[in-house]
């Protein structure tokens, strides 16, 4: 990552927090002053949420003056980061898991079918695996499966 | 007696058993790149729920052990430590697994490892039980102020800013707060949402901050180039080669333990820091990254040594010491037991449960390493691209199990994501799990104590226990500050002189 995108980084990262700490505010702005308490149900939430205003404000302040965010060249190291990849395997993790709270799947065969789409994704698609993926699918969905619905007595969509 | 009595519950046929394959699966996964000691040890956690308190300690404290040690293998023989705590250790055994003894360097590692995990085992069992009639006295001030400490320690201790670690560590606060806030007993930070009211459980999150986090972020980086590993000399070390470390490893073993106890401190400083004192004592400290015992020996023994340290204020205080203790907190938790100054009185064979496997599992290690170590080689060459979906659909599954609820299934997704964006913005992972474990804890403590004070915040500066640990929290706080300051003047000192 070049020093560049580690700023432009660190100012993303600053715009979520006040926005997160904003969120804190409106969404405990509705809770009752305290009673018979000193502190109420709010003052956590809202003492992290300045908190989290005031380093953040720190972090743009060093960033604006040039202090710290020496990262590491990773480029440099020697090999590209896979971004893509990283995002098409959420998608089958998403797709998984909302395939199995729609009920359109059970656990066996989304298990089955993530293993070896995860597995397809995260190598690039070499078809040299596709054999063993399947394999360690089927084990794993199986194997998984028995292990916490037989032995363990737990359920399982 | 009681430790003999805890010795001998361990002991038991089937608590053995859960130690050795509690010990054996933590090698193996600790050994594995890319597979993170809090991975495991969350991983674990489903299985634990239809064991016996006592069984689930066991096998937890096991696994935690076994991992700190399998970590050292791929660190000797690939130059890839298997978990952060054996990074110093790649200094020396890599150099010495290139000369071709790699076997000589993983049975030092083995040795150094036993003698960590034995002496700070002997700490733990001095230290416990009267550290827990100490804590009796603390009142809920007390409780808040330590919390605080070990917020503070694990964010000024954690790899890159401290900045960052600290927002982390709020971040992890504010995600334990929403559902029915303990003391009113009122709905808060719920969006709505029906599901929100329990808030968010601890294991889909922690499965996914230390699981699915670490599988995307090995995607992106997939095609790092590994090399496969490979020994044949014998891992069985010489007498006199043992007699010469006995001193390094005993001296490591200590300081390892004594950093273990510091909360938030992991392994890793343990064994930098002990890595450090050994080559300053050195008569030979430029030999130091070369391939010698002693730098195997000091990073290995403090890092295993930081275990049983790290257990002394878990099991006594309720303040996990590491991640590892974070994830053991979160099964004590889950089955119904609270650690802390009450746990010897309250739940004596969980207290004695975690000390007596500890020292078992030090020996069960043993065992397995000298027979198995060769067959532990042709395992961690397995690739990522087979790791990373079985990870996922033991996440699944572990979720789901925990309330036979999709949400938890999208709760460790979206966190899962939050602990990704976290890595690539530069968060630590340590004190976002500690934050959101303790958050509870910290918020109960402070409310009750204004509650029993009349809403007087002055016991936080009266109470001497309570500005003890806010007067180390702050120290440690402004220490990074003056450091750089010193450093700063004398940089500047140099450049008016010259």
């Amino acid at each position: 990552m070049t020093q560049r995108a580690s700023i432009w980084r660190d100012l993303a990262l600053v715009m979520v927090l006040t926005v997160l700490s904003a969120v804190v505010f409106v969404a405990t702005a509705d809770l009752p002053v305290p009673r018979w308490e000193p502190i109420g149900p709010a003052a956590l939430p809202r003492a992290i949420a300045v908190l989290l205003l005031l380093l953040s404000s720190l972090l743009l302040v060093r960033r604006l003056l040039g202090l710290g965010g020496a990262v590491a060249e990773r480029e440099a190291l020697g090999y590209v980061p896979r971004y893509g990849r990283a995002a098409a395997l959420v998608a089958v993790m998403a797709a998984g898991a909302a395939a199995m709270n729609l009920g359109w799947l059970s656990y066996r065969p989304m298990a089955f079918l993530a293993v070896v789409l995860g597995g397809l994704i995260v190598c690039g698609f070499d078809r040299r695996h596709l054999l063993s993926l399947a394999l360690m699918g089927l084990v794993l969905a199986l194997g998984i499966h028995f292990l916490l619905t037989s032995v363990l007595i737990t359920r399982l969509p | 007696m009681q430790v003999l009595d805890a010795l001998l519950q361990v002991l038991q046929p089937d608590l053995l058993l859960l130690v050795f394959a509690g010990t054996a699966a933590g090698i193996f996964a600790g050994a594995i790149p890319g597979i993170s000691g809090g991975m495991t040890l969350a991983l674990a956690l489903p299985l634990t729920f239809h064991m016996s308190g006592v069984e689930a300690t066991v096998l937890i404290v096991s696994l935690y052990v076994g991992v700190v040690t399998g970590g050292f293998i791929t660190a000797i023989v690939l130059n890839i430590p298997g978990t952060v705590n054996s990074i110093a250790t790649a200094y020396d055994g890599f150099p010495m697994a290139r000369r071709g003894e790699a076997g000589r360097a993983l049975g030092l590692g083995m040795a150094a490892s036993f003698t960590g995990c034995v002496v700070s085992w002997i700490f733990l069992v001095l230290l416990a039980p009267p550290l827990a009639r100490i804590a009796l006295a603390f009142d809920h001030f007390d409780y808040f102020a330590m919390v605080i400490m070990a917020l503070v320690f694990i964010s000024t201790l954690s790899e890159g800013s401290m900045i960052k670690a600290m927002i982390a560590g709020l971040l992890g606060m504010l995600l334990a707060l929403p559902g029915i806030d303990p003391v009113s007993a009122r709905l808060r930070l719920d969006f709505g949402i029906p599901e929100m009211a329990s808030g968010f459980q601890m294991l889909p999150v922690l499965i996914s901050l230390f699981g699915i986090s670490q599988i995307l972020s090995d995607t992106v980086g997939i095609d790092q180039k590994t090399e496969r590993l490979r020994f044949s000399d014998s891992i069985l070390p010489k007498l006199q080669t043992l007699r010469r470390q006995a001193g390094n490893a005993l001296r490591s073993s200590v300081i390892g333990t004594w950093i273990g106890i510091l909360p938030g401190i992991g392994g890793a400083i343990g064994s930098f820091v002990s890595y450090s004192v050994a080559r300053n004592l050195s008569k030979e400290p430029e030999r130091f990254g070369t391939g010698i015992d002693d730098g195997i020996v000091a990073s290995e023994a403090a890092n295993n040594a930081t275990v049983g340290g790290a257990l002394v204020p878990l099991i006594t205080l309720g303040i996990p010491g590491s991640i590892g203790d974070v994830i053991l907190l979160a099964a004590l938790i889950m089955h119904g037991v609270t650690p802390g100054p009450m746990l010897f009185q309250n739940n004596p064979e969980i207290a004695w449960g975690v000390i007596g496997t500890m020292l078992v599992a030090s020996f069960a290690i043993l065992a397995i390493m000298l027979v198995a170590i060769p067959w532990i080689a042709r395992v961690v060459n397995v690739s990522k691209v087979y790791i990373i979906p079985a990870v996922f659909v033991l996440s699944i599954a572990g979720a789901f199990a925990i309330n036979n609820s999709m949400f938890d299934v999208w709760v460790m997704l979206g966190a899962g994501l939050l602990g990704f964006a976290m890595l690539v913005g530069g968060l630590p992972l340590g004190p976002f799990a500690l934050g959101f474990i303790l958050a509870p804890l910290a918020e109960t403590s402070l409310r009750a104590g204004l509650m029993a004070s009349q809403g007087s915040f002055l016991p936080l500066i009266e109470r001497p226990t309570t500005l003890l640990f806010l007067g180390a929290a702050l120290l440690t706080f402004c220490w990074p500050f003056w450091r750089n300051y010193q450093m700063r003047r004398a940089a500047l000192l140099r450049g008016g002189t010259s």
